[in-house]
């Protein structure tokens, strides 16, 4: 009995550990480029920047980084106002090189890696994520100041102004 | 004579620690900096190298402290020369070039310094908060490499990353 207490416990902590839908979270058989170009029309309709996370299932940091900013009532917040949001699948199933090259490799740094698209889909930002943590994992304030860097209005209102003194 | 010795070596110490700004005059508020970038550009296009801009100003000790840490190293010091073509756009307020800082999206709200990295063509493929790049009151080494390293010519260069 004690055996099987013992088991239960320890499955379903594993399903607790293993955040739930997470472990779909990247999707290796989504036409990437057919999905991001609709994300981007949906960006433009509601004035907002893309923020792509490119990693995949496999990337066990990629599913706590998202766990992280979606658990957060403030980040999400900031990233829900001023962000959609898409996954880009890179795993041995599919690396979308297509979509990788297009923005310059962002696969060459750790993962998972994010891009900022503009609503034109032109590519703004790409981050490092070991530039959001610190000494505990990921850090709250670091993630909040780069999608607030970041956002269409850190850019936008300021560029009319200086048209207009042009 | 113990303690006058003490108070050379903290004297000296500190001289040496505390970045002298009176002989930091990298930066040029009088240029015509737009020029200066255009020239820049074509001299990266022709020798296979990115543009290396670094925006701050003479009153800036973190923009010194970075010089003096990529000087100080060999290693970084070449890895500048060897990929890039460095210029030093003034922010002060003699000169805010605040339409150049337009252009390129305006890279002042991460403070200074503040990097960009231009292709040959004067495309802006990178903006650079130096925040990321600092460790206490200097900058961490390895940060730094990555960086130089991953904005370079060669890294942006599709045949590197075929699938695998």
């Amino acid at each position: 009995m004690r055996i099987v207490i013992f088991i239960l416990l320890f499955v379903t902590s594993l399903m607790a550990n293993s955040q739930g839908s997470g472990n779909n979270l990247y999707k290796p058989d989504d036409d990437a480029e057919y999905e991001l170009s609709n994300l981007i029309k949906l960006a433009k309709a509601f004035n907002r920047n893309v923020f792509v996370q490119v990693g995949g299932n496999w990337c066990a940091p990629c599913l706590r980084f998202n766990n992280f900013i979606t658990s957060d009532e403030e980040i999400s917040s900031v990233l829900n106002e001023n962000y959609v949001v898409y996954h880009l699948n890179y795993s041995k199933e599919n690396q979308n090189m297509t979509l990788m090259e297009k923005y310059d490799n962002p696969q060459k740094m750790n993962f998972p890696v994010f891009l900022i698209l503009d609503t034109t889909g032109k590519l703004l930002h790409t981050q490092k994520v070991m530039d959001l943590v610190n000494s505990l994992g990921y850090d709250k304030t670091k993630v909040i100041a780069l999608f607030n860097d970041w956002k269409p209005s850190a850019i936008k209102p300021v560029v009319d102004k200086t048209k207009d003194t042009q | 004579m113990k303690k006058i010795l003490l108070l050379i070596a903290i004297l000296f110490s500190l001289t040496v620690f505390s970045q002298d700004m009176t002989k930091f005059r990298l930066y040029n508020p009088a240029e015509d900096a737009g020029e200066a970038i255009e020239k820049a550009v074509k001299k990266a296009k022709t020798d296979n190298k990115h543009v290396f801009v670094q925006i701050g100003g003479n009153w800036c000790v973190w923009c010194a402290r970075f010089e003096a840490f990529v000087k100080d190293s060999k290693i970084l010091d070449s890895l500048v020369k060897t990929d890039y073509v460095v210029y030093h756009l003034n922010y002060s307020k003699e000169n805010t070039n605040s339409k150049i800082l337009a252009k390129y999206g305006f890279p002042q709200r991460f403070g200074y310094p503040v990097f960009l990295v231009l292709d040959g063509e004067g495309r802006l493929i990178h903006t650079q908060n130096s925040a990321y790049l600092e460790s206490g009151k200097s900058y961490d080494y390895q940060e730094v490499v990555e960086f130089f390293t991953q904005w370079n010519r060669r890294s942006l260069d599709p045949s590197q990353y075929k699938e695998q």
